[in-house]
C-alpha cells in the first residue's frame, strides 16, 4: 500500500448549524434536539453545562430556562444554500455532506488567488460580505489540510497546514476525534491516546489486531490515502448519464428520472461490491449552465440519501435561476450521477470484533426517518427490566431515549421460568377454562387449582380441548394494599392442537396473557 | 493491482454476479495478503441447533426466508432462534408489525436486545418501513404482512438482496393473504411436539419442531429435520422455581 497523497481541501464549518438555521437568538440558552438528544447548543446553554449528545431531560434539568427546538433538516439545507452559493463563486465544484460543512478542493483556486493563505483570506472576505448582506453572523471557521479528516480538524482549529505536514498536525490530537466509538475506547484502554501514537504503529499490525476499522483509523491518523482503495478493474468511472430530448422543467419529473438514474448507479456499485463515499451530481441546463456538486458521505451513499441530495441541488439551481432572470426558465437537459470515490464494501464487513455492520449513529438516523414517517415513540428499543410477568420484564424506550448502560438486574423471585411466551397480548382477552362437567376451573386463595381443565373457550367462541397444564405460579403483589393489591396466578396450558398458552388468573377470571409460538 | 500471473487469476469468472464478486474479493485478498474472508462476511452466523437447517451453504446474506406452518406451533421461536446469533455478532435486527413479540423470549433465545429495533405498534406502511429498516439492519422480521401487495413483496425481496440483508417472513397457514413471492428458502414446520407439560405437572421446557427446508436453487428435501427449541440446558431442568416448590408445599 503506497502512501497516496491526499487532495488538499479547504473546509468551512459553521458551529451549531442546526441551531443557527432555526434562527435562535444568541443571547438565549437554546438547544436543538433530535431523538431526545442534544445535537446543537447555544454558547449560553453550554455555559450552563449542556453538552452535545446529552439527553434532553438532563439538559433541561441543568438549565431550567432552556429553549428546546426540534431539528428541521429541510430548513438547515435551505438556510445553508447562500453560503454554498457564495463559496461556489470561488470555485465552481464544492463538496457537501451535512449542512453546516462544506469543502473546496484548493488546487485550482489556490493557484488563481496566489497561494492557500490568500485563498483562505478570499473565503473570509466572501463570508464577511455575505454576513453583511444578510445582516446576521455565522460562527464559521475554516482551515486547509490534506484530506477530509485533517482538513475538518484544521478548520475546527482555524489553521492552514503546510502540504504534506498533516500527519504532524494530527499527531498530538486526542484519539477520541475518530468517529469509531468502540475502537477509540479500545485504543484508549491500550494506552494509545493520540492520533500520532496510532499512526506510528505499522499498518500491517493494526490490520491484524483491529481489523478493517483499525486500518481505516490508522490511515486517517497518518493522513494517508483513502482507506483501501481497491484495485478496480472495468470502466474507469461508474456513472449514469441521462439525456432528455425535451429539457425538463418540473422538479418532480426530474426527481423521478433521477431516482431511476441513481438506482442504476447503486445497482452498478452493488454489482461490483463497492460503496460510493463521494458522488458527483451534475445538472446541465439547456442554456448551457452546469450545476455540479460533490456529495460526501462517510459510510457510502445509498439510494434515498443521494436522491435527497439531488433534490437539494435542484432546489438550489432553480432558486438561483429565478433570481437572475424572470420569464422563460431553461429546463434541465442532462443529468449526470457519478461515483467519484469508491471503496470496497467488503472491508466494512471484514471485522475481528464482530462490530455491527452499521454504527449506532446510522441506526439512530434511520430511526429518525422512521419516526418522521410513523410518528414519535413508535420506533423502540428494548431493555430487560425487573418484574414477574413476561411483559413486565421488558421496558421499551423510544430510540435515543434508552439508557446507554444497563445495571445488572437483581434476582427477582416469582418469575416464570424460561422459556417465556413469544407473543404477548396487549389487551389480555378473557378465556374460559372448563372442567369435565362444564364448570369453571378456579384457583383458590392459597394458589391451588380446583378442577381438572378439559376445555378452553376463547372469546371468539372457539373451543379447544386441553392436553396438559402446569401447576400454577402464584403471584402476590402489594398484599399490603387492599385496593391495589391483587392475588394472581399464571398457568401454562397445552392445547390439543399443540399450541401452548400462558393464562393469567386475576380477580376470579382467566385472561390470555401469552402464546408460545 | 491484481497480478495477472497469479494462479487464481486464471480461473474464469462466474456468470452469477454473487459468485463473481466472491471470486474477485478472494483474488484481491490473496494477492494483497489479507486474511481470507471468514464465513461471517457473507453468511448469516447461526447457532448450532439451527445451523443444520440450511445445509452446507448456510444462509447467504441477501436471502429471503419464509417460515410456514400452523400458528402457535413455534414459527416465531424458530425465526428468533435463527436470527439470534446474527444480532450478537453481525448487526441489527428490525421487527415490523409483530403485535407484541415477547421480547423477553427473544432475549432468552439469544437475541441481543441492544441490537434490536421494534416498531411498537401495527403500522399500515409495512413495505416502506421494512424497506427503510433493510438499509440499516442485517435482518428484518416481518410478522403481519396483511397490508403487503405482491409488488411490494417482490420489491422488498429485491431490496434485501441489494442491501445484503436477510428478510424473514412469518407466513402461517391460516393467513388470508399469503406471501406470494418465491423466497430463497422456505422453512415449513410440519409438526411440533411439546416437552415437559403434563396433566397438572411439569412445565414447558422445549418444543421439538419437525422442519422441512426448501431452497429455491437446490433439489427439494423431503425428510424433515428435528430441532429442539429452546435448546435444553441441563441445570435449568433440575432446578424447580420458587413458585413450583411453594405450590408443592402448599398442596
Amino acid at each position: 500500500m503506497a502512501p497516496e497523497t491526499l487532495e488538499r481541501l479547504l473546509v468551512v464549518l459553521v458551529d451549531d448549524w442546526p441551531l443557527i438555521a432555526l434562527g435562535a437568538q444568541e443571547e438565549r440558552s437554546s438547544v436543538v434536539v433530535a431523538s431526545q438528544r442534544v445535537i446543537a447548543a447555544s454558547p449560553m446553554a453550554r455555559a450552563g453545562g449542556v453538552s452535545i449528545g446529552q439527553r434532553q431531560r438532563d439538559a433541561e434539568r441543568l438549565v431550567p430556562t432552556l429553549e428546546v427546538l426540534m431539528r428541521d433538516p429541510a430548513r438547515e439545507v435551505h438556510r445553508f444554500e447562500p453560503i454554498v452559493h457564495c463559496l461556489s463563486e470561488i470555485t465552481p465544484t464544492v463538496m457537501l455532506g451535512e449542512p453546516g460543512w462544506i469543502a473546496l478542493p484548493t488546487r485550482g483556486p489556490a493557484r488563481y488567488f496566489g497561494g492557500e493563505e490568500m485563498l483562505a483570506e478570499e473565503v473570509a472576505i466572501c463570508l464577511h460580505a455575505l454576513e453583511e448582506r444578510q445582516g446576521e453572523r455565522f460562527p464559521w471557521r475554516c482551515g486547509i489540510a490534506d484530506g477530509l479528516f485533517a482538513a475538518t480538524l484544521a478548520a475546527e482549529r482555524k489553521v492552514v497546514v503546510t502540504p504534506g505536514e498533516s500527519a504532524q498536525f494530527l499527531a498530538p490530537l486526542p484519539i477520541a476525534l475518530l468517529r469509531d466509538i468502540a475502537l477509540v475506547d479500545l485504543l484508549q484502554r491500550l494506552g494509545i491516546d493520540t492520533l500520532g501514537a496510532l499512526a506510528e504503529l505499522a499498518a500491517d499490525d493494526v490490520l491484524a489486531r483491529f481489523g478493517h476499522a483499525g486500518l481505516v483509523a490508522h490511515q486517517l491518523a497518518a493522513a494517508r490515502g483513502a482507506p483501501l482503495p481497491i484495485p478496480y478493474e472495468g470502466p474507469s468511472t461508474i456513472s449514469v448519464v441521462a439525456h432528455f430530448d425535451e429539457p425538463i422543467l418540473e422538479s418532480e419529473v426530474l426527481l423521478a428520472e433521477g431516482a431511476g438514474s441513481i438506482e442504476r448507479l447503486c445497482a452498478q456499485l452493488a454489482e461490483q461490491g463497492l460503496r460510493c463515499t463521494i458522488a458527483t451530481i451534475g445538472l446541465l441546463r439547456s442554456d448551457g449552465y452546469l450545476s455540479e456538486r460533490l456529495w460526501q458521505h462517510h459510510h457510502g451513499w445509498d439510494h434515498e440519501g443521494l436522491l435527497q441530495r439531488l433534490s437539494w441541488q435542484l432546489a438550489a439551481a432553480q432558486e438561483g435561476l429565478s433570481a437572475i432572470e424572470e420569464g422563460i426558465t431553461p429546463g434541465v437537459s442532462t443529468l449526470i450521477v457519478e461515483a467519484r470515490e469508491v471503496l470496497s464494501t467488503q472491508g466494512g464487513q471484514l471485522d475481528l470484533f464482530s462490530a455491527p455492520r452499521h454504527t449506532p449513529e446510522e441506526i439512530e438516523r434511520l430511526s429518525l426517518r422512521l419516526e418522521a414517517l410513523l410518528g414519535e415513540g413508535v420506533v423502540c428499543v428494548a431493555r430487560l427490566a425487573g418484574g414477574r410477568g413476561p411483559g413486565e420484564r421488558i421496558a421499551l424506550y423510544p430510540v435515543g431515549a434508552a439508557p446507554r448502560t444497563v445495571a445488572p438486574l437483581p434476582p427477582w423471585p416469582g418469575q416464570l421460568p424460561t422459556p417465556n411466551p413469544t407473543r404477548l397480548f396487549a389487551e389480555l382477552p378473557a378465556v374460559e377454562l372448563l372442567d369435565e362437567r362444564g364448570g369453571g376451573v378456579q384457583i383458590d386463595r392459597r394458589g391451588i387449582l380446583h378442577g381438572v381443565p378439559v376445555e378452553v373457550v376463547f372469546l371468539s367462541g372457539e373451543r379447544v380441548t386441553v392436553a396438559g397444564w402446569s401447576p400454577p405460579w402464584p403471584v402476590e403483589e402489594r398484599w399490603w394494599d387492599r385496593r391495589q393489591g391483587h392475588r394472581q396466578a399464571r398457568l401454562q396450558l397445552l392445547l390439543g392442537d399443540e399450541r401452548v398458552l400462558l393464562l393469567l388468573w386475576r380477580s376470579g377470571i382467566w385472561l390470555l396473557e401469552g402464546l408460545y409460538d | 493491482m491484481v497480478d495477472p500471473t497469479h494462479p487464481l487469476s486464471q480461473v474464469p469468472l462466474s456468470e452469477d454476479p454473487h459468485r463473481r464478486q466472491r471470486q474477485r474479493n478472494l483474488l484481491h485478498q490473496v494477492v494483497r495478503g489479507l486474511p481470507p474472508p471468514s464465513g461471517m462476511t457473507e453468511r448469516l452466523p447461526l447457532d448450532g441447533e439451527v445451523a443444520g437447517l440450511f445445509g452446507e451453504g448456510g444462509l447467504p446474506l441477501g436471502s429471503t426466508v419464509v417460515v410456514r406452518g400452523q400458528q402457535g406451533q413455534g414459527l416465531l421461536t424458530l425465526a428468533l432462534a435463527v436470527l439470534a446469533r446474527m444480532s450478537r455478532e453481525t448487526g441489527y435486527l428490525g421487527i415490523v408489525n409483530l403485535a407484541r413479540v415477547g421480547l423477553l423470549s427473544a432475549s432468552e433465545l439469544g437475541v441481543d436486545l441492544a441490537r434490536l429495533i421494534v416498531i411498537a405498534r401495527p403500522v399500515p406502511q409495512v413495505a416502506r418501513v421494512a424497506s427503510i429498516l433493510l438499509e440499516g439492519c442485517t435482518a428484518v422480521l416481518l410478522g403481519d404482512e396483511r397490508h403487503l401487495e405482491g409488488a411490494d413483496a417482490e420489491r422488498l425481496q429485491r431490496r434485501a438482496r441489494e442491501r445484503a440483508a436477510v428478510l424473514f417472513v412469518l407466513d402461517p397457514n391460516d393467513r388470508a393473504r399469503r406471501w406470494r413471492e418465491v423466497p430463497d428458502v422456505t422453512l415449513t414446520v410440519t409438526h411440533s411436539r411439546t416437552r415437559g407439560l403434563g396433566d397438572g405437572a411439569g412445565r414447558l421446557l422445549a418444543r421439538e419442531l419437525s422442519i422441512t427446508t426448501h431452497h429455491r436453487r437446490r433439489p427439494p428435501q423431503h425428510t424433515p429435520q428435528m430441532i429442539l427449541l429452546p435448546p435444553l440446558v441441563a441445570p435449568e431442568i433440575a432446578l424447580p422455581t420458587d413458585g413450583v416448590t411453594r405450590f408443592h408445599r402448599a398442596g
